[in-house]
């Protein structure tokens, strides 16, 4: 799993500070004049303005700024993968395979008995052209 | 203007990167070497300076970037995989999809961030095309069958093909998730080992047991087809859905729980390995007689990581099926990075073939050579005494410390390529010594006492030892002793488990496995000059033919790459001498003008 990387890089940290400070702030004026949520809004402001900070005075707060922000974002992250990984496996793996299933889905050739009436497991392999080399399908 | 092409293969396990300048392969490296990191499946920054540096060029020069596989078919294989699995793949896919969603399924941006300059294309190459590419394009064949058989590449376990000039076509596949090389590291699990790293001890275990449960395992767990393919019986395993490869009604079946690391090796594991082993030499066996039947085709290439499996490649070749056969020596996915660059040379850009067609894996040193004045260098900075010698004088002066009872570490030339060490980074020792391989496994390779060792043998006299009558340089054939060099066999017969260790087989014990079968490596003074040198003095002296070859690394840590991971290694052992390029250092003890040591001939132990 890709991680944030710790070590410095200040002009990669300064264009992500400015990065964050822009996307929240976009963010913050939409959730505040056209969802009117308040709260949610003067959170993510703040957020934004963190941001700034770290921008505008890299030189000064804008490692330690970075950092904190980083580390912040693992740690909801460590929270909310496993939560959005599992919805993406409820929604997509469970009702779909499920549903797949149902239908007879059978692309692994599970049933032992039946593969063993076969004479060969061999199939024709695909032929490859040469703008095959240009996909990664 | 010369065309160069990087290969690359990553992110399942033993990545690397190869460089391939108008259809010759420059340099190739895999990544654990330089990241000490056994196995390492991470993009191969390191192996891709190295190749660059080699060839002094930059990113921004290369014409091609080739990689070995296609991600997307392989994801699809994953997702197909966890939806027939719906209520049991979770904690397979929870641990997959944050990888595939940051690395696997960016593997272009992940070479633009690498190579950094790069504006070229990027090739892909079907799994199964790199492995068929790596072995049929580095032989000497004009024509050849291709057989690859692997755990699994997008959707194919096994493949037969033939390739032509320079053209490869794969014809049949068989496929996930019915896989030889899966099974093989199922079993492999169950006996306690590492997946994907440590099948060949499963080969070296199974001497030492009888098949007892091969006619359990074809009737409930593997149905072996005619042609080599086969079924398997997914109630045993989990490797389709879940974390690990077996299922507990393997262990229910063959009656006993997998076996922990740190548990002993019984009998019944010996037997569980010979088993599986058995099952495998026969699937292999015809694989290889179904190629000939698809193709007609009178030389076979194989490739793939049960290609490694020499056992196999040795019961085919005695099988007579075809004149010649070629392996390649990085069957493995390293080789995919090979397969890749050379595929897109010949058929992307349409390029022949050399002529007259020779090996191209110039003996598998295609890593970093070791310079001798940086070794000097690094010597002298740790107040550390060597002695020099000349390139002439060494391989005598070698062959000598050995005869003396000796175990020499030797770190000089390029690198293999590979998993096998073939005389570059090398272990070398006696192998009329008894003494010998538990002596190396126990005290300089920290490892398991069953386990093997291979001679290097002169190609010139190989012909006494073994009814071999081809090449074997990269150490891939395992092929029986001659009748009239086997000792004590009736006393033998006798032995069961690892009493077999302690019994004299031959005149060469440290290389002669419990079933009297020794893995191969011939050195001839064209591929291996200065090997070749070591052995020729070494016959000179004692008038064997060869010296035990085995990697040089410890237990658990990738072959040595460099001067200082030589060193490293050599302190923390048991080695006597360290040949680095041509200076040599001594533990205290060690006598330097030691004489030869004597041992009987086989001759003369059956009188």
């Amino acid at each position: 799993m890709s991680r944030p990387d710790f070590y410095p890089n200040p002009e990669l940290e300064k264009e992500r500070l400015q990065q964050g400070f822009l996307i929240g702030a976009t963010i913050g004026f939409v959730v505040l004049f056209l969802l009117r949520w308040h709260a949610l809004a003067s959170v993510i402001f703040l957020f934004s303005f963190a941001h700034f900070i770290g921008w505008a005075n890299y030189d000064r707060v804008g490692r330690g700024i970075y950092v904190c922000l980083n580390a912040l974002g693992l740690a909801v992250g460590r929270l909310i993968t496993p939560i959005a990984l599992a919805l993406m496996y409820g929604l997509a793996i469970l009702f779909c395979g499920g549903l797949l299933r149902l239908f007879g889905m059978n692309r692994l050739e599970r049933d032992f008995a039946r593969c063993k009436e076969k004479d060969t497991m061999f199939y024709d392999a695909p032929a490859t052209q040469r703008g095959d080399f240009e996909r990664q399908s | 203007m010369a065309t160069t092409i990087l290969g690359i293969s990553a992110f399942y396990h033993d990545s690397a990167a190869c460089l391939v300048r108008n259809g010759e392969i420059i340099a190739a490296a895999e990544e654990e070497r330089f990241s000490r990191v056994k196995g390492d499946s991470r993009f191969p920054r390191k192996a891709v300076e190295f190749c660059l540096a080699q060839a002094g060029l930059t990113p921004a020069q290369l014409d091609a970037v080739a990689y070995y596989d296609k991600p997307i078919q392989t994801f699809s294989r994953l997702l197909q995989s966890y939806l027939e699995y719906p209520l049991s793949s979770f904690p397979s896919f929870r641990v997959s999809m944050p990888l595939w969603i940051h690395q696997k399924l960016k593997i272009p941006k992940l070479i633009d961030a690498n190579l950094s300059g790069y504006a070229g294309p990027i090739y892909f190459s079907r799994h199964h095309e790199s492995h068929a590419a790596s072995a049929f394009f580095c032989s000497p064949f004009e024509e050849a069958a291709l057989l690859v058989v692997d755990a699994v590449g997008e959707w194919a376990v096994t493949s037969i093909g033939e390739g032509k000039g320079n053209e490869l076509r794969l014809i049949s596949e068989s496929r996930f998730p019915h896989s030889l090389g899966l099974f093989y590291s199922a079993m492999t699990q169950y006996l306690g080992f590492k997946v994907n790293q440590d099948e060949y001890k499963v080969m070296g275990l199974a001497p030492y047991g009888e098949p007892k449960y091969e006619a359990l395992l074809r009737e409930r767990v593997i149905d072996l087809k005619k042609d080599g393919s086969l079924a398997l019986n997914l109630d045993y395993f989990q490797y389709p859905y879940g974390l690990q490869m077996i299922h507990p009604r393997l262990e229910e079946l063959l009656g006993r729980k997998a076996r922990a690391a740190n548990e002993p090796v019984e009998r019944f594991h010996m037997d569980v390995a010979a088993s599986a082993q058995s099952v495998t030499v026969e699937s292999m066996i015809r694989l290889a007689r179904a190629a000939k039947n698809m193709t007609g085709m009178k030389n076979l290439c194989l490739a793939g990581g049960v290609a490694l499996n020499c056992v196999g490649n040795g019961a085919i070749y005695r099988e007579g099926l075809f004149d010649d056969i070629y392996i390649q020596p990085a069957a493995g996915d390293a080789g995919g990075a090979i397969g890749a660059a050379l595929q897109t040379w010949h058929q992307v850009m349409v390029k022949p073939r050399p002529n007259p067609l020779r090996d191209m894996m110039q003996g598998a040193y295609l890593g970093p050579d070791i310079e001798t004045d940086g070794c000097k260098d690094y010597l002298r900075g740790l107040d550390c005494e060597f002695l020099e010698f000349s390139e002439e004088d060494l391989p005598k002066r070698i062959a000598a410390w050995i005869a003396a009872g000796y175990a020499i570490g030797l770190c000089r030339g390029r690198m293999e390529f590979g998993p096998r060490a073939l005389g570059a980074r090398s272990i070398l020792a006696d192998p009329r010594d008894p003494e010998a391989q538990s002596r190396i496994n126990l005290k300089i390779k920290f490892r398991e006492s069953f386990r093997p060792f291979a001679p290097m043998i002169l190609e010139e006299r190989v012909g006494e030892y073994f009814k071999l009558d081809i090449p074997s340089p990269y150490m891939l054939l395992v092929m029986p002793l001659r009748e009239e060099k086997r000792l004590n066999r009736e006393e033998n017969a006798g032995r069961e488990g690892f009493d077999k260790l302690n019994a004299v087989r031959s005149d060469i014990p440290a290389v002669t496995h419990v079933d009297y079968s020794v893995r191969v490596q011939t050195v001839n003074s064209e591929r291996n000059p200065f090997a070749w040198r070591v052995v020729k003095e070494f016959e000179a002296l004692t008038g064997c033919p060869m010296v035990v070859n085995t990697s040089f690394n410890v237990r658990g840590e990738p072959i040595v790459c460099d001067h200082e991971d030589a060193y490293y290694c050599f302190r923390m052992t048991g080695l006597d001498i360290l040949v680095l390029g041509d200076c040599v250092v001594v533990k205290p003890g060690v006598d330097l003008e030691a004489p030869p040591r004597e041992f009987a001939s086989v001759e003369a132990l059956s009188t």
